[in-house]
């Protein structure tokens, strides 16, 4: 708030104080008052108005500026009308009942929201249990009757599974803390497990794979897993015939790479894979890509605090680089 | 023989379950009656239980506790469940594994087999015979008249498979499948060569032609 702008805030009551100024002083000169008199009450009342214009001016100011500075350091700026310093000036006192009004009213419909939402995490996560039970009836009746076809339906039910567990971890990632247990994992047992997960695919594709990982780290095995098997099907999917699974440790971290000898990834795609939607040039062409599992894996993974990186050549290799921390738990 | 009893609620995989644990020379008991499943467990008495957690009625983590009141018999449990509150919480309840759906049948065999030797300490298994050979599966040795072969990890488990389906063909498919789901990740010619490397170390205990390749349908050992 400027003087300039406070002054153009008060311009009717000084206009008003200007034309009383000049009635008053025109009808005294007309009672016949000296013009010392007139000058005398003029100065008066143009000094009383100063002072009173310039005490009403700084405190305006810092009040204003006090809650400005409130609001700065408020981390959810819609609680401003909690915490404000109380006016008892009619118009403030009108303005913060409304500002208060209004919050309240916000504030209902967003724990509504975040209610419905959690509601829909529930029920999906719900449903992916419930919808688990038939696959496994599918899956143990395909094993009971290894025909051919039955084989092709176990393929199908690989793919099913898969992506009943993307839904469920898309749900997840949400509020990760809900489940969420770090222990100490052994890779090759992780990797182990992913492959197992797409043993069907794997075999299908005729894709040889080869393990040389024995470090152990600490972090969730479970969306170790999850964050694999993403992995997989991309190499499966792009053409890859080979997929070695390695560890490195470098200082206090543990690298596990996977790498795959599968089409690659155009440069230009690459920094932006792991962005929602994303499907690039590889995506477009196979058009069966949905842009969402690299997103997952990122996502994941920032909540784990692994971090996710790929490297790739066009036409001769993918690398998938997971880097964990292991600092001086060993 | 080993009496197993299956706590299931879903009719479809109870019947599957109990096709496949049949086939692999277990005695099953299904329970069909969720009103009072710690009765029924204590009147069938079995060696092992695969429990399911949603049931109708008590879950599966209640059962479970009550029969350890009296019980000490091996617990399985075999659920959709996944979270690692739900894995805690059986093992809390005095389950003895925890298998998630869809389950990998050669993993739930395995696991079945892992713990009734643990608990009942039998050697039985960990020894097959045919035709006077004898194959150890913890030491993979192969025995026959006193002459001695030893195979590697993956030759052992070849050779067991072919030694569980004697007189049935096994199609090479099966026979990956199996290898990939004991975290052997072989393909079609690394089989060939262990196959060709099993039948090298049997000649050498004297041993022909026990594995016949069938043209395009698999491996065979006859019954006699």
């Amino acid at each position: 708030m400027s003087g300039y702008s406070y002054l153009k805030d008060k311009c009717i009551p000084n206009i008003l104080q200007i034309l009383g100024a000049v009635a008053v002083s025109s009808f005294m000169s007309m009672l016949g008052n000296s013009n010392d008199a007139i000058t005398l009450l003029l100065v008066g009342w143009g000094f009383v108005l100063v002072l009173y214009y310039s005490f009403d001016y700084s405190c305006r100011k810092r009040y204003y500026n006090s809650l400005l500075e409130s609001l700065k350091h408020l981390k959810q700026k819609y609680l401003i009308a909690d915490v404000m310093e109380k006016s008892h000036r009619l118009e403030d006192v009108i303005y913060h009942r409304i500002l208060h009004m209004g919050n309240k009213a916000m504030l209902e419909e967003i724990s509504e929201t975040i209610h419905e939402c959690n509601d829909y995490i529930e029920y999906i996560e719900q449903w992916v249990h419930e919808v688990k039970t038939p696959l496994a009836a599918m899956k143990l009746i395909c094993d009971n009757n290894r025909t051919p076809e039955a084989i092709k339906v176990l393929q199908e039910l690989e793919r099913a599974n898969r992506c009943v567990e993307q839904v469920l971890f898309y749900a997840r990632s949400k509020n990760v803390e809900k489940d969420y247990l770090i222990k100490e994992v052994n890779l090759d047992e992780v990797v182990k497990k992913s492959i197992q997960n797409n043993k069907q695919l794997l075999l299908e594709k005729k894709i040889q794979v080869k393990l040389e990982c024995d470090q152990s780290v600490f972090t969730d095995g479970k969306w170790i897993v999850f964050i694999l098997d993403q992995c997989i099907v991309n190499s499966a999917k792009y053409g890859a015939t080979n997929i070695v699974f390695y560890s490195e440790v470098i200082g206090s971290k543990t690298n596990l790479i996977i790498e795959d000898d599968g089409i690659g990834i155009l440069s230009e795609d690459l920094p932006r894979i792991f962005d929602k939607g994303f499907t690039g040039k590889n995506g477009h062409e196979l058009q069966k890509s949905t842009g969402i599992g690299l997103y997952l894996c990122k996502k994941l993974c920032e909540k784990l605090d692994v971090l996710i990186d790929v490297k790739s050549q066009i036409g001769s290799y993918t690398k998938i680089i997971l880097t964990f921390a292991t600092g001086r738990l060993k | 023989m080993y009496k197993i009893a299956v706590v299931e609620d879903d009719n479809t995989i109870r019947s599957e379950l109990h096709l496949v644990l049949a086939n692999h020379g277990y005695e099953v008991c299904d329970i069909v009656d969720f009103t009072n499943v710690v009765n029924q467990l204590k009147e069938i008495k079995p060696h092992i239980v695969l429990l399911d957690i949603n049931l109708p009625g008590e879950d599966g983590l209640k059962i479970c506790m009550k029969l350890r009141a009296f019980s000490d018999v091996p617990v399985i449990f075999v659920t959709s469940r996944d979270t690692d509150i739900d894995e805690l919480q059986s093992l809390m309840m005095g389950g003895d594994d925890f298998i998630t759906k869809p389950y990998n049948i050669s993993i739930l065999l395995t696991r079945i087999a892992v713990l009734l030797k643990r608990v009942y300490k039998d050697e039985n298994q960990l020894v097959l015979e045919h035709k006077g050979i004898t194959l150890n599966i913890e030491t993979g040795r192969l025995i026959k008249d006193g002459l001695e072969a030893e195979l590697t990890k993956s030759e052992m488990r070849i050779l067991a498979y072919l030694f569980r389906h004697v007189g049935k063909i096994v199609p090479r498919a099966d026979l990956i499948d199996h290898l990939w789901d004991n975290e052997m990740f072989v393909d079609d010619n690394t089989l060939s060569v262990n196959i060709t490397r099993i039948r090298n170390k049997l000649e050498g205990i004297g041993v022909y032609h026990l594995i016949e390749t069938k043209h395009r349908r698999g491996y065979y050992i006859d019954k006699d």
